[in-house]
């Protein structure tokens, strides 16, 4: 044999190879299709856009049907109605819906699979009217809505520091506007609307949600009790796509910045500050899941779970299958 | 016993046999379901008292939000009637009025009061957005029901009072207006209901913590079904309520109206 | 009866329906003296409203004139007293407010327009009745309302549309006396429309008689008969006779 046919073969034998590796996954997995839902222009749901932008999901042999909600509790209403498969959305909104179905024949009640981002929201104001923590007082703050982190963070806080706020829900976009005419005095919300409020309208960070809680869980990856229980393989492969996506934001930042910058339509600078407030994160901080549940049974929106439960509660929500 | 009180006592039998079979019926679909969201009447019940007692999760109480509800309504019905009686009335009289302004109002019409509410976030703030949503709902049921009771101003009527020397003014104040305020009546009663309504649904999109619409918001996103239902419960109790306090005063006012007294 | 408080003279009216011109009323000339009582019968569809309604200044005639005093009809110059065929009572105003109704129009005050009412109130018999609504009056009652309405005013003249035709024939007969009544003691000019020929007779001192559209005016009848009259005298049935015959040669042709 010729030495360059050798070389040839070697060559040929090597593509052929890295193009079944590369064909493999789409041929070994059964095409799925799956619902998914997440929040109106939410950076904090990067994974999924990058997820998306880079076809890991349908290297997986996933089609993806998307959903878009306002907030995380619209989500979890259409979520527990059996609408959706998996869906990127806030703990508190996950944890509430948890708590209102578990020992109910319900099995569209929330599962922890993966987490999307820690931190990641932040309060901006009007820097003439407050200028520190205890200029809130008696101000108009907005939030995304009754049952939103960025709503339980603000109230965990405020009772915490002995403030009295008035909250105005509304959807996040009109947020910005309100706080623009100045019907609002500042909102909290999820990057990159606080970033654009400081871009459009000269509003000033007061908290970032990091203040309030360091480390704290953000958003989380959640699916169903029943494709939990009945399609791990698919689960598996939704796990997959997104530890990936993760993976690729966290060592390319400036690639993922600009997938950001294309679904969001924003200015660059925009984006660059909305994403240096997000910490992306592929471990899930369930010590502070476990905060919010207590502090949440403490205000009152969670009556379902009792103190004592907390332990057994978290071990049921949070549930990473180990490969 | 006399007839009447035989017979009230009767309406109000079957209206308890009606109510009492409904819960009935409810509590025992309730059991049936086993849906966790499936509120029951008693949960409803338990979830109205500690609204009004305890304050909703940010601290208003029931009442709170039915003020702010009904003065939103208020306003924005208000407006309504100043602009919509007379305008109605012009449109009615006038042939040249209604032959400038129908071409604009008709298609304006077809636009349902909630499909304003986006517009009407960017545009407007706080209580004119409310007052804006509502006139669109109480505006044009006010307006044809005048424009309406205009045309069906007797003619004879009309004529009567020319024989005795009545000027223009003189046959508006005192024959057209008096001889359509029934139908006027009617459109305020239904614009009211309309802007009733609508108001919920203002409440709903947000900008304020406090509104009927808002409190049922709240507690969907809290999955809470029973406030949520008794925040329905509330609206409905309330439209019942101006409902019939319109009516009664239809009733008073217009004693001659025999449709009215049969 | 010496002056003529109405003239009129050779008036005509047409109505344009599209392109076709209606022409109800031809060349129609009479006149009325002051306190005279005329009737005006025709066959239905005659233009008898019509010829009403120029008279009172409510529409103009096409072709010439009516003179009233001296003057073209003018609501605001003239006090007309109209009663219409059809129920003019605005529904909403019990008894007493319909009859101030006219008053109230002129700018009387309160308190004289109130008196006077009261006044006419007992005249047309309605005592008692002042608070009533229209719909809880009879038929009768309600054109005795529009009487006193009419009167109340001191109308310088009264013009009737078939006041009494949709009443029953026991109540008509008995409205007619009343009216009788009323007029011998006011002497008021009135000027009163219907079909029905033995009312005319009965009421009128002269009887104008119209033809089939075009109306012209056919015959003018004096009733030369003594008061009350009795509708089954003699002379007063050769009267019913004689213009029933006219009347009938208008409807069969």
């Amino acid at each position: 044999m010729k030495k360059s046919t050798i070389v040839l073969s070697i060559i040929l034998l090597v593509l052929i190879v890295s193009a079944g590796a590369y064909a493999i996954p789409s041929i070994f997995y059964k095409k799925e299709k799956i619902r998914v839902g997440y929040l109106t222009g939410d950076l904090h749901h990067l994974a999924l856009f990058v997820a998306l932008a880079n076809n890991y999901f349908a290297e997986r042999g996933l089609e993806l049907e998307l959903y878009e909600y306002v907030n995380g509790p619209t989500l979890m209403q259409h979520f527990i109605a059996g609408e959706l498969d998996f869906a990127y959305v806030g703990t508190p909104p996950a944890l509430t819906a948890r708590a209102r179905g578990i020992g109910t024949n319900n099995t569209n009640i929330p599962v922890v699979i993966g987490s999307a981002n820690l931190e990641g929201s932040a309060l901006v104001v009007n820097p003439n009217i407050i200028k520190k923590i205890s200029d809130l007082n008696n101000k108009r703050i907005g939030t995304p809505g009754t049952g939103t982190i960025q709503d339980v963070m603000i109230t965990i806080y405020a009772k915490a520091n002995n403030i009295t706020i008035t909250k105005y829900p509304g959807r996040i976009a009109d947020l910005v506007l309100q706080y623009g005419r100045g019907e609002i005095d500042g909102f909290i919300g999820w990057e990159p609307f606080p970033s654009m409020a400081i871009h459009q309208h000269n509003a000033s960070i007061l908290l970032t949600s990091r203040d309030i809680m360091p480390n704290h869980q953000c958003c989380v990856l959640v699916t169903t009790e029943r494709m939990y229980n009945t399609r791990p393989d698919i689960v598996e492969r939704v796990i997959s796509a997104h530890n990936v996506a993760i993976d690729f934001i966290l060592s390319n930042p400036s690639a993922a910045k600009k997938i950001a910058v294309e679904r969001t339509k924003l200015p660059e600078p925009v984006v660059e500050m909305a994403l240096s407030r997000i910490k992306f994160s592929k471990t899930v901080n369930v010590e502070t899941i476990r905060t919010f549940l207590s502090e949440m049974i403490s205000l009152g929106i969670i009556k379902e779970v009792d103190r004592n439960q907390i332990d057994e509660f978290i071990r049921g929500f949070v549930r990473i299958p180990s490969k | 016993m006399t007839l009447v009180n035989r017979r009230l006592i009767y309406s109000l039998l079957y209206y308890i046999i009606s109510i009492a079979t409904f819960l009935t019926l409810w509590e025992i679909l309730v059991i049936l379901l086993s849906n966790p969201y499936f509120p029951s009447p008693l949960s409803i019940f338990r979830a109205i008292t500690r609204i009004a007692i305890f304050g909703d999760i940010d601290g208003y109480t029931l009442i709170q939000h039915i003020y702010a509800s009904l003065e939103r309504v208020m306003i924005g019905f208000f407006i309504a009637v100043i602009t919509g009686v007379p305008l109605g009335l012009l449109i009615g009289i006038f042939p040249i009025v209604r032959a400038l302004s129908i071409p604009v109002i008709e298609p304006i019409r077809f636009i349902p009061p909630i499909a304003w509410i986006p517009l009407a976030i960017i545009l407007l703030v706080g209580m004119s957005r409310y007052a804006f949503i509502i006139w669109v709902g109480a505006f044009f049921p006010i307006l044809l029901n005048t424009i309406a009771g205009v045309k069906r101003t007797s003619i004879t009527l009309v004529q009567m009072a020319k024989t005795f020397g009545a000027d223009r003014n003189q046959i508006i104040m005192k024959i057209i207006f008096p001889s359509s305020l029934p139908e006027v009546m009617t459109g305020l009663r239904v614009g009211l209901g309309v802007g009733w309504m609508c108001i919920v649904a203002a409440e709903m999109i947000g900008g304020d913590p406090i509104g009927l619409g808002r409190l049922i918001i709240k507690y969907a996103n809290l999955i809470q079904t029973d406030v949520v239902v008794a925040g329905m419960i509330s609206i409905s109790l309330i439209g019942m309520c101006i409902n019939y306090m319109i009516l009664a005063l239809e009733k008073r006012m217009f004693k001659w109206r025999v449709e009215v007294t049969t | 009866m010496a002056e003529d408080e109405i003239i009129i003279d050779s008036i005509s009216k047409s109505f344009k329906q599209g392109s076709q011109t209606l022409e109800v009323i031809k060349e129609v000339s009479f006149n009325v003296s002051r306190g005279e009582f005329i009737c005006i019968v025709g066959p239905s569809g005659c233009g008898k409203t019509t010829l009403l309604k120029m008279i009172c200044g409510l529409e103009p005639p096409t072709l010439g004139r009516i003179l009233i005093r001296g003057n073209p009809p003018n609501p605001k110059v003239h006090k007309f007293g109209v009663i219409f065929q059809e129920d003019s009572l605005m529904p909403w105003r019990n008894v007493m407010n319909n009859i101030k109704f006219g008053l109230e129009i002129r700018g009387m005050d309160e308190i004289k327009a109130k008196q006077i009412a009261e006044k006419y109130i007992e005249i047309v018999g309605l005592k008692g009745f002042e608070n009533y609504y229209p719909h809880q009056l009879s038929g009768g009652m309600k054109k005795r309302v529009a009487i006193a309405r009419a009167l109340a005013i001191d109308p310088d003249l009264i013009l009737m549309d078939e006041p009494f035709a949709d009443l029953d024939a026991q109540t008509r007969s008995f409205m007619q006396k009343e009216l009788f009544r009323i007029w011998s003691g006011l002497n008021k000019t009135i000027i009163f429309i219907t079909h029905n020929v033995e009312e005319a007779v009965f009421l009128a001192q002269r009887v104008i008689i119209m033809t089939r559209r075009p109306s012209r005016v056919k015959a003018i009848i004096k009733i030369d008969l003594p008061h009350p009259r009795n509708r089954l005298s003699p002379p007063f049935i050769s009267y019913r006779e004689k213009i029933l015959n006219m009347f009938h040669e208008e409807i069969w042709g």
